[in-house]
């Protein structure tokens, strides 16, 4: 051996090209051509997302790397292109103010890509390439994970597969249709492990390291309400929430989902004094109850939207806590889109003893000036003792000319914004209506405050359940009217009561435009968006969702008592154990079957023809045997000896056709031989 | 150098225990699953390392999409791993003796590889130690003949201890290979001497001079083909009126039977050695009926393919 292998080393030495073709394979136009393809597949969802020059270098670098490779240019040398490399950090730092986190890391990603592409010679470094648009696949999910975005990852997967597939072939490569569907082909065997994998890989809950924050802001409320702010949300589309009710939903009137509660007013800006853990409520939660699952998207705050009001605190989800102000609150801001069972009261009773009420606080005006809304208060004060009565004066009011709602108010100014509303526009939305009454109500000597959160939300009748938008953000007040405790009023229903009970679009007057989003007329679009949306709704409750949580549901479902991590462990070995088993089997039977159907067929016809007394000797071949078989029953002998040739010619000739293998097939199963008859004897 | 130096050594170590495993191979074999091996190549070692940064990546976004990406990655490279295992499950080889070679040729080892499966083998590697012999794809139901090719630099027997069949097929992530131990070996002839002066004119002394063919240049006659009979001497015109072999038979000296010794020879043994193959090939392309007189064995009179295969045998083995 060693005399032999010294020797081969030395030709080895001699003629380095040979061993190469396994070892280091060159560059091929097709293993380029997929590389390239699978770059720009995966490098296309991120224009927008990364800064807008990045896709041009990209585009620029792929078209240049062919042409230097159908014309031979040379390749750049080493120092351009570590010029390169040091320059993306640079110019991604420049740009981002840091290196670290999700968009400064694809776009790096993207650059280096396309610089490694600069210095490829060899089908490794293609590889590497390849390698890298895997990463794109999954940053770009990262990004987002809607349905149609999915499904161009998993499309651009089966792209980058086959390029894989491609690029590492170390004789010809195959037709780019057989390669898609080879990788196809692949993946799909791939997929009951991932289903699997999916289901089963236990979850690690919440972040491994912490997270940078994206720098894209997120729309949503605020944790502070000054006029004019609200009319940016009322325009966007986004979805901020969606509600999946067991049963009945909740009637129009009742749906105000409960978002942060506002006790302080400095100038225009109403806002949450510092919490008092020790204060204490009390509530009498009244029958009926609704139960649902609230899916919020990520919105960066702590806050859960739950239907006014949430049931007491021992019935909570885990990780929550209620306020003082009976807000739903999250232990750690909403960074993903989390799921969460709830169950609502909207009828009950709070503080209706006034014990622990601290008055001073919701009657606090000392940072206002608003005197001609504070003259008013006072005039209505002394017209109404009662506080339900001087209410619903004001409610009256607000329901009567010139008092109108509108998305496009005319602006307040810098001064009393209160008093530039209630006595000289008199137009405007929720919060202007809700900041004036609490404000009112403060003047007049009635406790209030103002809650913010969203109202109504588009019942999907083929999901049943609620989508609520940004553009459904509200603004409601509670005023304390002794024995009944803090009432809900919201005063931009006495403007508008459609507002409330049929969401905005019915709430505006006839010349006024809707935000885009907002247009939801048309039979046929509409049940298309909805169907829509219902799919999006069940594509983020059962995959988007799926955690830990669900994981532990599902062991249950399958009959395990107390699920753990070790459970989905071991169910997972044995059911992977399982899947791989039958891959293994699948393959190799294929294998067996494959070298049968023509042999099989024939150790058919000799079977039967040993049956009836004429079995085939071993020496024989399949001709001679066929001859002696006819000789002894001339009636077979034509039958026989056409079957036995064609047996011999698809067997052991090489232009043996599919067609003609098929049609021997169905003439050797035809073959029926009856035992002798007399006359033959 | 040291590290390669200790991974052949584990190599051998791993190729030593697999042959006692599997002692050896004859004619045909067809690899089954207990002699396929498989292990992950540097390049699915990168993939692996890959999809657990993904992993980890996804499970820190909590992102599902990002896991189901990952989990179909690492799951599509378990799927291949079979694949590349079923590239050489089932597959045939036949071992084909070699023809003998001269010194300094190399010696061609046939192997015909054939797949009787109805999926296509693709990318197959033959190899000789670390070193490629050819890459081979077939089909379903092909075959293809290769040739190891060994350098034989000596006289004597180049033999095939081992070779093996590797593949990377599909995606490169895993390398399977199987290796067959043989004890094929191929006959190295000296290599015939470029230039000596003729053997001297000696008839052998067993005589077999019934056998021998008389005269110069002068047609003596025709006689029946015997097997061997060199081809530039059949009578074909003979051959198209009669529809039977005949050879042409010469008198005269050039034709006369010769003894070539190894005695009459000079020099260093293996010059000696290429000297006496280039006499029997000359004596063989004349026709020329010969013996081979080694130091203590003669061999018999003869002409034809056969008689100078046996004498390039013994100078072959000679020592």
């Amino acid at each position: 051996m060693s005399a032999t292998a010294r020797a081969l080393r030395l030709g080895r030495r001699r003629a380095p090209s040979s061993d190469d073709r396994w070892y280091a394979p060159p560059l091929t136009g097709t293993g380029l051509r997929w590389t390239l393809f699978a770059l720009v597949v995966t490098a296309l969802p991120f224009v927008g997302d990364v800064p807008n020059w990045i896709p041009p270098i990209i585009a620029l670098t792929v078209i240049w790397r062919y042409a230097a490779f159908v014309r031979k240019w040379p390749l750049p040398p080493a120092v351009l292109r570590m010029a390169w490399a040091v320059g993306s950090f640079f110019v991604i730092y420049y740009h981002y103010g840091t290196i670290n986190g999700l968009e400064p890391g694809s776009a790096l990603l993207l650059l280096m890509s396309a610089m490694k592409l600069t210095e490829a010679t060899r089908a490794r470094d293609l590889v590497v390439v390849v390698y890298m648009a895997f990463f794109n696949v999954v940053t770009h999910a990262l990004f987002d994970q809607q349905i149609l975005s999915s499904l161009y990852g998993v499309a651009a997967l089966a792209v980058v597969v086959a390029a894989l597939l491609q690029v590492t072939r170390r004789t010809e490569p195959v037709k780019p249709k057989r390669a898609l569907a080879r990788s196809a082909n692949l993946l799909a065997q791939a997929l009951p492990l991932t289903i699997l994998l999916f289901l089963l890989f236990p979850r690690v809950p919440g972040p491994l390291w912490a997270l940078p924050t994206s720098s894209k802001g997120t729309t949503g409320l605020s944790d502070s309400m000054e006029i004019g702010r609200f009319s940016e949300l009322l325009e966007s589309g986004a979805t901020a929430f969606r509600a999946r009710f067991d049963g009945a939903l909740p009637p129009p009137a009742q749906r105000y989902w409960r978002g942060p509660v506002f006790d302080r007013i400095i100038g225009n800006v109403w806002s949450a004094a510092p919490e008092k853990p020790s204060r204490e409520y009390n509530i009498d939660l009244l029958e009926p109850s609704y139960d649902y699952d609230l899916t919020l998207e990520a919105s960066q705050r702590n806050w859960i939207f739950a239907l006014d009001v949430p049931a007491t605190p021992d019935s909570l989800p885990a990780n929550t806590r209620l306020n003082e102000h009976l807000q739903l609150l999250a232990d750690e801001p909403i960074k993903e889109r989390t799921q969460y069972r709830l169950r609502a009261y909207p009828s009950y009773r709070l503080d209706a003893a006034g014990a622990a009420l601290d008055r001073s606080r919701y009657l606090d005006v000392s940072m206002s000036e608003n005197p001609r809304t504070e003259r008013w208060a006072r005039e209505l004060r002394t017209r109404y003792t009662d506080d339900a009565e001087l209410l619903r004066a004001v409610l009256e009011r607000f329901s009567e000319a010139p008092f109108a709602y509108t998305l496009a108010p005319a602006s307040l100014g810098d001064g009393s914004a209160s008093d530039a509303f209630l006595f000289e526009s008199r137009e405007g939305f929720c919060e202007h209506y809700a900041s004036s009454f609490a404000l009112l109500m403060r003047y007049a000597g009635i406790p209030a405050r103002i809650v913010t959160g969203y109202q109504g939300g588009e019942r999907n009748p083929i999901g049943r359940h609620l989508t609520v938008r940004q553009s459904d953000a509200h603004a409601w007040t509670e005023v304390w009217l002794s024995e009944r405790g803090w009432v809900r009023i919201d005063p931009t229903a006495a403007v508008s009561p459609d507002r409330v009970e049929r969401g905005i679009q019915d709430a505006l007057g006839a010349g006024e435009a809707l935000p885009p989003v907002m247009l939801r007329n048309g039979p046929i679009l509409s049940r298309l968006r909805l169907g829509w949306d219902a799919a999006n709704a069940a594509w983020n409750r059962h995959v988007l969702s799926y955690g830990k949580a669900s994981q532990q549901r599902l062991l249950r479902k399958l009959g395990f008592k107390t699920p753990s991590a070790s459970t989905l462990i071991l169910l997972l070995t044995a059911s992977s154990g399982i899947v791989l088993g039958i891959l293994a089997i699948a393959l190799a039977a294929r294998r067996r079957r494959a070298r049968d159907p023509v042999l099989r067929a024939w150790h058919r016809v000799t079977h039967q023809l040993a049956k009836i007394g004429l079995p085939r000797a071993r020496h024989e071949t399949a001709n001679r045997y066929a001859a002696r078989v006819a000789d002894e029953r001339p009636d077979l002998a034509q039958e026989l000896i056409r079957l036995a040739s064609q047996f011999s010619r698809l067997r052991y000739s090489e232009s043996a056709s599919d067609k003609a293998e098929l049609a021997w097939l169905r003439a050797a199963a035809r073959f029926k031989p009856r035992a002798a008859s007399r006359a033959y004897r | 150098m040291s590290r390669s130096g200790l991974i052949d050594r584990v190599a051998g170590v791993g190729r030593a225990w697999a042959r006692r495993r599997q002692g050896l191979d004859r004619d045909t074999v067809r690899l089954e699953r207990r002699r396929i091996y498989i292990l992950p190549t540097k390049q699915g070692a990168a993939f692996g390392a890959m999809v657990a940064l993904m992993l980890v990546g996804s499970m820190n976004y909590n992102n599902s999409i990002g896991l189901v990406i990952t989990f179909s990655l690492g799951a599509f490279g378990l799927v291949v791993m079979h694949h590349c295992h079923r590239s050489l499950n089932g597959l045939i080889l036949e071992l084909g003796e070699p023809e003998p070679v001269f010194a300094g040729q190399d010696a061609r080892f046939p192997v015909r590889l054939m797949n009787d499966a109805r999926h296509a083998r693709l990318d197959l590697g033959v190899f000789v130690g670390r070193s490629l012999v050819d890459i081979v794809s077939l089909g379903a139901g092909e075959q293809r003949d290769i040739h190891i090719a060994l350098p034989a630099p000596r006289r004597g027997t180049q033999k095939l201890e081992r070779f093996a069949v590797r593949c990377r097929y599909p995606a490169g992530l895993f390398q399977t290979w199987a290796w067959l131990n043989t004890d094929l070996s191929c006959l190295v002839y000296p290599s015939p001497a470029e230039q000596t002066s003729p053997p001297p004119n000696t008839t052998p002394t067993d005589g077999h001079g019934q056998n021998a063919e008389s005269g110069q240049e002068d047609f003596a006659g025709l006689r029946d083909y015997r097997p061997g009979d060199p081809a530039r001497r059949i009578a074909w015109k003979a051959y198209a009126r009669t529809n039977a072999l005949a050879v042409k038979t010469f008198s005269g000296s050039s034709t006369a039977p010769i003894e070539l010794r190894l005695a009459d020879t000079k020099g260093a043994l293996e010059r000696r050695l290429s000297i006496l193959t280039r006499w029997c090939l000359d004596a063989h392309a004349l026709g020329r009926p010969f013996a081979l007189a080694l130091s203590d064995t003669t061999t018999e009179t003869g002409d034809g393919r056969v008689h100078l295969n046996q004498c390039l045998r013994q100078l072959a083995l000679y020592g």
